[in-house]
């Protein structure tokens, strides 16, 4: 349609999905929500004219209307000489491995067993006297995705998921009421570990309870696994094609310097078996395969989609990253660490648990954060901190690594493990 | 009317029998809201104006409350089946049905209009947008050398909306928003940083008006020699006037939403058991208004029926209403505020700010800064978050400058500043009469995207912490 339409290339992806949730408050269902999705987006390519058009009303007449509509107002653009799709040869050939990414136990589980899942959880928190209110949260969903381009690429991915989460609120001192949270996502039904998150929401909420607040100084940090990859992202961000293009980065024209600690490794593993977030393809339809990003330091690759690429002459990697690992470093320790054995490698210090808002300065790579975590001495937790910032920039941080445990969640996209850094700032009395 | 109607292909005596479905097995109450939204966006990138996006999105999502327990479930597609098959979902929450309830007459609300616009009929065009984006692109690159890019776009959309509840409560609504946001790069020798400037509104069109691109142009111009120049003060806890305006984000941070319904019925707010108790200063009255005309933050009625209306949250220091949907209404026997709102058919309605601000005091700026010895003025913000049950709040703040002596002196930049709402809103010193509403384009992001906004007078806060530099 949008090439009789007057477009001279065309993208097509199709998004179907559908999902269901139950959540249980305080013991009893509070919601039950049900989805069910389609999104055609198309990518319209007239003469290095652009535009991204998407709708959900799909039948004949008013697509073929859509299309023209969305053709016709392409044309009204300025030309941009590196609009186009991607060179043949960088696209998915369909011999990639099967990611494992679909449960088909999905379209026959019981109606009635994510209640029972949610509740148990529920059942969990609400086994002490001091929990506020108890909230638990059972969803499972499929995703389909369907690309199409008028060159003759055709790519499709589909995915279940499970997640399980448990909110606990307990009464502290005085008035506050620590929350505190847990989840877990799998694509494989039989791989939720939902038993326990509840426990594990109740006993950090009462871990929490009575905070106090430090005096500003530099400490060792300890970034708990669940939150480390909050200093992971501003990285790959700063890495990709569209904020070199504007030189909105920190780390532009950085490539194959070494610009980080000589232990800090990242890797971008999209062909990761059995996550949600690994594709054989992007959405242009280009494969994907696995890169360093960060080795030793050094910037291995940044992120350059299709476009970018002719906009800077670089070549193409991937405009986003797939599964971010960072992988075990011999360099830090040859030794399987926990959390604990970190803990004691840092002796003294702040070990974060939760980030509280902030930004990073995309251009500069400074940050300032607020957290809530905990004092510790001697490797040992001595007491709850809350109502503190951590400030600084990025490249000093993780020039200030000095080690990582290996305790990444396997089902995350960002496979980062609790993380220890030296001497960093934080501003609290 | 009678076009909404055809717009979704679906009739009055349609509309009854599906709430009749929906509440077949018990539900006390039940509400269809139909949305058809469609939007633009053009995108100015290196000097031109060379891509455009645009979507449409369709569809009806089916409500069933029982008990305060709600089922939810959403169609693509307005076809008398699939909806059936929407509100049979959503009636499972109940499991009464021999307490069938019947849907009431309809009544259609009357409505006031916060969103009147001017010009629907105008000639202003794809042409005359990408026009006005290169016209301020033009102004920017000529007004300052040190600028490297220059990146803009354009927003407009339009959602209309067909509601209809069991308690025969009846609307149509047709909600625009439109926004324009450049940010530019610029550097100085080592130095590169950047500056966004927005502006958004319930309009159409016509917000793209030379003055608003006179007020880009010169906000931006304006904060590029002070951004360069800025640095991070020495953190920790001080005092921090907050400038009028976007300070509003303490509002909607620190107390906000504190304050909204659904984590005080749940018990989990800090503010739960505060009602009607003197929590700051009797110079203190704070509000939530769907009623400015052309705010971002506006609404005629919400997403479940109740029209838009101004809630005084705090009067004179007093914690007077917190922000209510029907269900917490019920919870709390008061009257909804109208504050139920939903980032589009695909969700159901939950509490959520709308325009959030302070009434005016009586202090000047300039009494408040003079005051001060040592602390921190802030005046642009980019983000901010709240942990509820803690109260614990934070904003990262963009812009300010520090005070030494009652003085401004040098800018800085890029803090995030943490304090505890009860706290916070206790230690509100001074409140100065210069209050305004802040134009940005603010959405709130509690678990669905909504359109807010927040206002301000200057106010001394004694202490909070700042993120800064220890040395």
């Amino acid at each position: 349609m949008a090439l009789d339409a007057g477009a001279s290339n065309v993208r097509v992806i199709l998004e179907k999905g559908r999902g269901d949730v139950v959540t249980i408050l305080n013991g009893k269902i509070d919601r039950l929500y049900q989805a069910a999705s389609s999104v055609l987006y198309f990518h319209i390519f007239a003469g290095g004219k652009y535009g991204t058009f998407s709708t959900n009303l799909m039948d004949e007449v008013t697509l073929r209307q859509f299309t023209a509509n969305a053709v016709n107002a392409t044309l009204l653009m300025t030309p941009d000489e590196h609009r186009s799709l991607p060179e043949r040869e960088l696209c998915y050939k369909g011999d990639g491995p099967d990611l494992q990414q679909y449960d088909p136990s999905i379209e026959s589980r019981p109606s009635t067993r994510g209640i029972a899942i949610a509740q148990e959880v529920a059942a969990e928190m609400l086994s002490d006297g001091r929990v506020i209110s108890a909230e638990s949260e059972y969803g499972d969903y499929v995703e389909e995705h369907f690309i199409a381009d008028s060159l003759g690429f055709e790519g499709y991915q589909r995915k279940s998921g499970f997640a399980i989460g448990a909110t606990c609120s307990v009464g502290g001192k005085g008035d506050e009421k620590p929350e505190r949270n847990w989840y877990e996502d799998e694509v494989f039904f039989d791989n939720l570990q939902y038993r326990g998150c509840g426990t594990k929401a109740l006993n950090m909420a009462l871990e929490s309870i009575g905070p106090v607040k430090m005096p500003s100084g530099s400490y060792n940090m300890v970034v708990d696994r669940n939150i480390a990859a909050k200093l992971v992202m501003p990285l790959t961000k700063a890495l990709k094609g569209s904020a070199l293009h504007t030189r909105n980065s920190f780390l532009v024209d950085r490539l194959g310097e070494k610009v980080f600690g000589e232990n800090v490794f990242l890797r971008d593993m999209p062909h990761t078996i059995g996550n949600a977030s690994s594709r054989l393809f992007n959405i242009e339809g280009i494969a994907t395969k696995e890169r360093d990003i960060i080795s030793g330091g050094t910037i291995c690759n940044y992120f350059i989609d299709n476009y970018y690429s002719r906009k800077l002459s670089l070549a193409v990697t991937i405009g986003t990253p797939s599964v971010v690992i960072m992988p075990k470093n011999e360099l830090l320790s040859n030794n399987k660490l926990s959390l604990s054995d970190i803990l004691k490698r840092a002796e003294r210090g702040i070990y974060v648990t939760q980030f509280n808002g902030g930004n990073c300065n995309a251009a500069t790579g400074d940050f300032s954060y607020g957290i809530e975590g905990f004092l510790f001495n001697n490797g040992e937790i001595t007491h709850p901190i809350n109502e503190m910032l951590v400030s600084g920039n990025l490249i000093k941080l993780w020039n200030n690594l000095i080690v990582t445990a290996d305790d990444q969640m396997k089902s995350r996209k960002w496979q980062i493990p609790s993380l220890c850094f030296s001497n960093v700032n934080f501003n609290g009395l | 009317m009678r076009d909404y109607f055809d717009l979704f292909n679906i009739t009055k005596e349609q509309l009854k029998l599906l709430l009749d479905e929906a509440l077949a097995s018990g539900g006390d109450y039940a509400d269809i809201f139909f949305e058809y939204s469609t939007g633009e966006v053009l995108a100015l990138r290196d000097g031109e104006v060379n891509s455009i996006r645009n979507d449409i999105d369709f569809g009806a999502g089916v409500r069933v409350i029982r008990n305060g327990r709600t089922g939810y479930a959403y169609s693509e597609s307005t076809d008398l089946r699939d909806l059936r098959a929407a509100a049979q979902a959503a009636a499972r929450i109940a499991n009464s049905p021999s307490e069938r309830r019947k849907t009431a007459q309809i009544v259609p609300l009357k409505l006031k209009n916060y969103y009147p616009r001017s010009n629907e009929s105008s000639d202003f065009n794809i042409s005359s947008k990408k026009d006005y984006l290169k016209g301020i692109h033009t102004r920017l690159s000529e007004g300052d050398s040190r600028i490297i890019q220059i990146i803009g776009q354009s927003s407009c959309s339009l959602s209309k909306i067909i509601f209809i509840n069991s308690l025969g409560e009846f609307y149509c609504d047709e909600r625009p928003l439109a926004s324009v946001v450049f940010s530019v790069i610029f550097t100085q020798g080592d130095i590169t940083d950047n500056y966004t400037s927005s502006k958004s509104f319930r309009m159409g069109d016509e917000m793209f008006t030379p003055a608003l691109a006179d007020e880009i142009v010169g906000e931006i111009l304006d904060a590029i020699p002070t951004v360069l120049e800025a640095i991070r003060p020495k953190g920790g806890e001080m005092a921090v006037v907050m400038g009028a305006g976007g300070s509003g984000i303490l509002l909607h941070e620190a107390i906000g939403h504190a304050f909204e319904a659904d984590f005080n019925r749940k018990g989990i707010s800090i503010f739960s058991d505060k009602m009607g108790e003197q929590i700051c200063s009797k110079s203190i009255s704070i509000a939530d208004d769907a009623t400015i005309p052309s705010n971002r933050g506006s609404l005629n009625v919400d997403d479940e029926g109740v029209p838009g209306q101004k809630t005084m949250l705090i009067t004179e220091g007093v914690l007077t209403s917190y922000l209510h949907d029907r269900i917490s209404a019920q919870h709390y026997k008061v009257k909804p505020t109208g504050n139920g709102r939903r980032e589009s058919f695909r969700f159901e309605p939950i509490p959520r700010m709308r325009a959030t601000y302070m009434e005016n005091g009586t202090a000047t700026t300039e009494e408040i800064i003079s005051g001060v010895s040592q602390g921190i003025y802030v005046d642009k913000f980019r983000n901010g978050q709240v942990q509820i049950g803690a109260g614990d709040f934070t904003f990262f703040v963009k812009s300010g400058r520090m005070i030494e002596n009652g003085r401004l002196t040098r800018p800085i930049k890029d803090i995030n500043i943490i304090g505890n709402g009860p706290k916070a809103l206790a230690d509100i010193l001074e409140v100065a009469s210069d209050g305004k509403m802040e134009d940005s384009t603010w959405t709130c992001g509690k678990g669905q995207q909504c359109p807010v906004s927040c206002g301000m007078p200057t106010v001394l806060v004694k202490s909070l912490t700042v993120g800064g530099n220890n040395q």
